[in-house]
């Protein structure tokens, strides 16, 4: 990748200034409409019955009260999802055993945790639904749950899947039933001689909790199985496109049948890019005969049954020479999955050491069941107590030593060539510049003044996850441009996109009209998430841009038949006019006032476009036809 | 088709409007604003009084409207967000959060929207302090509430020099 230098930065006219957003004026008034806001005709309301213990088997679920409540207009349990084979799937930000998703939405044979999907009811009206799940009869056997990795661990320990065995460096299998789904080892050098060449060695264990990610909008989904057996779903997701993938793999279904409708969304951090609901809704419509189906949770369900980010035991040894080298690490980390296999530990073994160069290494993860929900993304997966536990030890090992942090970074940090701890080698990071850019920086130099002052120092390590965008634009008559894109915007990606299309199309930001799209009107797009919408998308929308401005010129020049080549303006640039051409552009208004239509009988308002300009006459003539190219990139991920 | 049990008629002042509404005892605030006279704009993100995403102002007071019960709006005078401006304009406070990037996914900005009015008509010239105590029964998890505070306190002097 190139690098942006200043000289770059300052030909920027849209990038690096500060639009209102185009959803603004929805978001402050109120109109946007969130998963939770949508009602439809005939719509039925779900509720979920949960299972009240972390750990039981289920004798018997009789639902025939509730079934025959009036208003009540059906029940689903897990006998209703069709069974699925132990397929291990690509799905947003990690991968998942089909089997156990659908386990997890209901249950089957067992609940894993408190909180866990028994059944599921659709009625007229909330309350109804409500009142129905109290009528639902669950006969369980209890047992011993399991509730922190270390215990999970032990011998003896109660098992919560009985399938389970644990997949031990790479291929092997284990033979003996357990609650660690997998071992995966970093090793490099030589571990011994490392810590013989040491000084010093400190070794410290740490231990996260479970954390869940807390957006404030609980998770939603609305389905309408139709009569002809095409789905549409309303909800609020980090990725349509990935929530059509899950309900066609767990309802053993064609993607084209299922249209996913992203709502608003009100934050999510990870926390909604499985699905919980939606597949509840869609069963639930099917049964009650092809209506509608509103499943929202409320918060106690938000926080017992979705997320959370994994706790975990981490164990942290590091040697030293007596003036700061390291000379070998060794970590020991296991994270709690919750339910079902999964845990982000092997982002968390990428993590944890990898901003240093250390010849002598060796990390351990364990990724193990306990009874507690599956464990979702959650900002930097598995990342942040993986650096929490290297670097409370680096900042131990820099004191020990007598080295400032900074220095005893710029003697230990990795630069390009150096390998991360899970292996592949770093291209150019300006880790070390950063170090010595904070070395001259005042906010390190100045003398601390003043009670509860103090100042850190951490490194950390995170990628790009890249992933795959597609977007589609229209430029219309007035020289403006619709936008598609199916990036669901979690936080105002559809105006940073915008500012891309804007930037390379030479427009203001206010001339581009970008819209969040169904997944059936645009191509498909991987999750908002992974710090990866800005700049995967935006790759898109930037080829996007530069073909619309390619595809502009040669219709120009066609028709014209101009022997000179065109070039193409930023807006009130333009220095000869009859060489450039430019889109309209428009200067946002400081204080939101409705636009009005122009009354009858008064002078129009003069045009906000400059297409009328008199070099080419019929111009307005070629654009009446919209022009429309798709674009879709596979960015590439800035690490290797 | 209604599906209610004992079902009660509530009237109100709502946004400056007389409205009548037939509720459930069991219905809170929120539930009949949301469900039944469609002010979505009222959101709910955890129904028991922690988050302030369901505020609305009720004579004069910010409640909790996941707290209130419908049949207690009986001749109360309302107000919700979408009733903070004329319906083509934005309230000072609403423009200012919009220019502040006051918000990120928005789900809570209609509550801290109605309590920040609701501070302001208690208190025009508020210090940052009492900015931040007031808003402190709003939870937002995206922002970091610095640009929320700061879009408030910026409203408040924009509107001094009207
Ligand atoms: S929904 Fe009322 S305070 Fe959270
Ligand atoms: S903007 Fe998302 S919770 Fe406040």
């Amino acid at each position: 990748m190139s690098v942006v230098a200043d000289q770059d930065m300052k030909e920027f006219k849209v990038i690096g200034s500060r639009p209102i957003r185009h959803d603004g004026i929805d978001k402050v008034t109120g109109r946007a409409l969130y998963g939770a806001d949508i009602r439809l005709p005939g719509l039925l309301y779900g509720k979920v019955l949960r299972s009240p213990h972390a750990h039981a088997r289920i004798r018997r679920i009789d639902a025939s009260k509730a079934l025959a409540l009036p208003g009540v207009k059906a029940v689903a349990t897990g006998a209703d999802l069709p069974s699925l084979s132990d397929t291990v799937k690509a799905l947003g930000e990690g991968s998942v055993n089909l089997k156990y998703q659908s386990t997890g939405l209901l249950a089957d044979d067992k609940v894993l945790f408190h909180g866990h999907p028994v059944a599921a009811v659709a009625a007229t009206s909330i309350h109804i639904a409500e009142e129905a799940l109290a009528l639902i009869e669950v006969d369980y056997e209890l047992l011993p749950p399991v509730l922190d990795v270390r215990t999970a661990m032990q011998e003896g320990a109660p098992i919560l899947l009985d399938d389970l065995r644990t997949r031990e460096l790479g291929d092997q299998i284990g033979t003996q039933r357990t609650n660690v789904a997998e071992h995966i080892r970093h090793q490099r050098g030589d571990l011994a001689r490392g810590f013989a060449e040491a000084d010093m060695i400190v070794e410290r264990e740490f231990t996260t909790s479970t954390v869940h990610q807390g957006y404030i909008e609980p998770q939603n989904a609305t389905a309408l199985w139709n009569g002809d057996g095409l789905i549409t779903v309303w909800t609020s997701t980090q990725g349509a496109h990935s929530v059509r993938s899950q309900l066609a793999e767990l309802l053993l279904l064609p993607e084209t049948r299922i249209k996913v409708i992203p709502m608003e969304i009100g934050g999510g951090f990870g926390g909604k890019i499985n699905v919980y609901l939606e597949p509840l809704a869609a069963i639930l419509s099917l049964k009650a005969g092809h209506k509608p189906v509103k499943l929202v949770m409320n918060r106690a369900e938000v926080l017992m049954a979705t997320g959370p980010t994994s706790g975990s035991v981490i164990r942290v040894k590091m040697g030293v020479t007596r003036d700061g080298r390291i000379t070998a690490a060794e970590v020991w980390m296991a994270y709690e999955a919750g339910a079902y296999p999964g845990s982000p530990v092997g982002s968390g073994m990428n993590v944890v050491l990898s901003p240093y160069r250390i010849e002598n290494l060796q990390i351990d993860g364990y990724d193990v069941v306990v009874n507690k929900p599956r464990a979702a993304a959650y900002r930097a997966p598995g990342g942040t107590n993986a650096a929490y536990a290297a670097e409370a030890v680096i900042d131990e090992l820099a004191e020990k030593v007598g080295l400032d942090p900074l220095a005893f970074r710029l003697l230990n940090g990795a630069q390009e060539g150096d390998r991360r701890g899970d292996g592949p080698a770093f291209r150019r990071i300006g880790y070390l510049e950063t170090v010595r850019a904070i070395q001259e920086s005042d906010h390190y130099r100045t003398p601390l003044t003043g009670p509860h002052r103090g100042r850190g120092v951490a490194s950390g390590y995170w990628g790009n996850w890249g992933g795959k965008s597609s977007v589609s634009a229209s430029v219309n008559a007035d020289g403006q441009v619709n936008l598609v894109e199916g990036s669901t915007d979690i936080g105002g990606s559809r105006t940073s996109i915008a500012m891309q299309l804007a930037e390379t199309l030479g427009i203001s930001e206010q001339d581009v009209k970008p819209y969040v799209v169904d997944t059936d009107s645009v191509g498909y797009n991987d999750v908002t998430g992974g710090s990866r919408t800005t700049f995967g998308t935006g790759w898109a929308v930037y080829e996007l841009g530069l073909k619309l401005k390619e595809e502009m010129l040669a219709r120009v020049h066609t028709p014209m038949a101009y022997s000179q080549p065109m070039a193409y303006s930023q807006p009130k640039t333009s220095a000869s006019p009859s060489k450039k051409l430019r889109l309209s552009s428009t200067t946002t208004a400081r204080s939101w006032r409705a636009p009005r239509p122009t009354p009858r009988n008064t002078a129009p308002v003069s045009p906000r476009t400059s297409w009328t300009s008199k070099w080419i006459p019929r111009r307005r003539a070629i654009w009446s036809t919209p022009a429309c190219w798709t674009t879709a990139c596979r960015s590439r991920p800035i690490c290797r | 088709m209604s599906t209610r049990k004992n079902e009660t008629m509530v009237r109100a002042r709502i946004n400056g409007e007389e409205v009548a509404f037939l509720c459930e005892p069991r219905e809170t605030l929120l539930d009949v604003l949301r469900n039944d006279l469609e002010l979505t704009g009222v959101k709910e993100g955890c129904g028991n009084g922690n988050c302030g995403a369901c505020n609305v102002i009720m004579d004069g007071v910010l409640v909790n409207s996941c707290l209130v019960l419908a049949v207690e709006a009986e001749g109360r005078s309302i107000t919700t967000v979408e009733g903070l401006a004329a319906p083509d304009r934005l309230h000072p406070l609403q423009q200012s959060f919009l220019e502040h990037a006051a918000l990120q996914c928005g789900v809570c900005t209609p509550g801290f929207l109605v309590a920040a009015k609701s501070l302001l008509d208690h208190n025009p010239h508020p210090t940052e302090h009492e900015v931040r105590y007031w808003l402190a029964g709003n939870l937002c998890r995206c922002t970091g509430y610095d640009k929320i505070v700061r879009a408030v306190l910026d409203a408040a002097d924009k509107m001094d020099g009207n």
